[in-house]
């Protein structure tokens, strides 16, 4: 794991020799992955955000909202048990999601590998906006997803977001996403579990469902 | 319930951690890297430990349960300085399974101001250091541990 920093994807004004060294990091990474690839020896570029470390004097803080120290450990730990194949690319970003440092241009405008989301479930729009047209689900063993996902997933994909799914448990044939068709979700048991079920899907202002995540949680 | 589910966590995790993983962090007295090491400790990792702040280095070192190392240089010193940390970690561990590269400085000049010795030196903190490290432990990472 090599600890970067979202310095490497763009311009740094706080601390510019930190930035052009964050860049050339983010570039050592990629052909140090192409070189021990063969060796199946995973190089992973984590890029924080702005993180409360003492590296900020006692009256500056990083500009933003800032992460926690643990997010990113608990990031690195996660990456420790994921399967050999699984491509990893984080941005840990609480300020680009905001939109509150100047240099740079909101959620996922440059980087299509991983977003920041502003909701649990956003809605197809927002994907759209963000030029997201395809969704892979990753679960343990299924890859049709679980009934109180279909709702969301079946608004998506009437919008026409193309959903796919793969199984993440070893002992799975499936390798590789593969595209599914998501049903309709199957009636609900009883009113009141049909109640709660709905009232946990509140609508949320920025449009799709969930509650907006925490600020300094991590992106 | 939340006991049962505890319960069989720690039972999975024992039957999974058959041998102890090891992971080098650089940087990992304090900050980010202290975080990591703090994290995977409490996995049950075997951390070894490299900073250049001895005392910070050894208060970090005392609050690990699964402490594997530490080892206290200035990785802005080149590939010897990076060679004598992955000969510190082979004595300690042997193999490893995942090295974090976190050690990083940081300073605030304009780049048309920076003076050479401040510019290269975050150069030789932020980035060489890393590939030196890289290299020196290369021979030591496992096959198929997740890192380099």
């Amino acid at each position: 794991v090599i600890v970067g920093s979202t310095a490497a994807y763009g311009a740094y004004p706080p601390g510019p020799a930190y930035g052009v060294a964050k860049w050339a990091l983010r570039g050592l990474a990629v052909d140090l992955r192409q070189e021990l690839k063969a060796d199946r020896i995973g190089v992973t570029f984590l890029a924080p955000g702005g993180t409360l470390t003492d590296m900020w004097d006692q009256d500056e803080a990083p500009p933003g909202p800032a992460l926690a120290t643990q997010d990113t450990a608990l990031i690195v730990a996660a990456l420790t048990e994921l399967s050999e194949q699984a491509l990893v690319a984080f941005l840990l970003d609480a300020n680009r999601r905001t939109g509150q440092i100047g240099f740079v241009s909101g959620p996922g405008a440059f980087d299509n590998r991983s977003i920041s989301l502003p909701t649990d479930f956003p809605s197809s729009n927002f994907l759209f906006s963000r030029r997201i047209r395809r969704v892979v689900l990753a679960q343990q063993r299924a890859i049709q997803p679980e009934a109180d996902l279909s709702h969301t997933l079946l608004r998506w994909q009437r919008a026409g977001v193309s959903i796919m799914g793969i199984a993440l448990a070893p002992d799975t044939d499936v390798r590789l996403p593969q595209r599914i068709t998501v049903g309709r979700p199957p009636l609900f048991r009883n009113a009141w579990y049909g109640l709660m079920a709905r009232m946990g899907l509140r609508p949320h202002p920025l449009g799709g469902f969930g509650g907006l995540l925490p600020h300094s949680g991590g992106g | 319930l939340k006991i049962v589910i505890l319960s069989r966590i720690v039972d999975l995790e024992a039957e999974l951690q058959v041998t102890t993983r090891h992971a080098v962090i650089t940087g990992g007295s304090r900050g980010i890297g202290l975080a990591v090491a703090v994290e995977l400790d409490w996995r049950g990792w075997g951390v070894f430990l490299i900073s250049q702040h001895r005392e910070r280095l050894a208060a970090a070192s005392a609050s690990m349960k699964h402490l594997a190392g530490a080892f206290a240089v200035d990785l802005g010193n080149g590939e010897d300085a990076a060679r004598s940390a992955a000969v510190a970690v082979r004595g300690a561990v042997g193999a490893i399974d995942l090295l974090v590269l976190n050690a990083g400085i940081f300073v605030e000049e304009p780049l048309i101001a920076i003076q050479e010795e401040a510019f290269r030196r975050t150069m030789a903190v932020n980035l060489d250091a890393n590939l030196f490290l890289a290299y020196c432990c290369r021979c030591s990472v496992k096959e198929s541990g997740r890192e380099s």
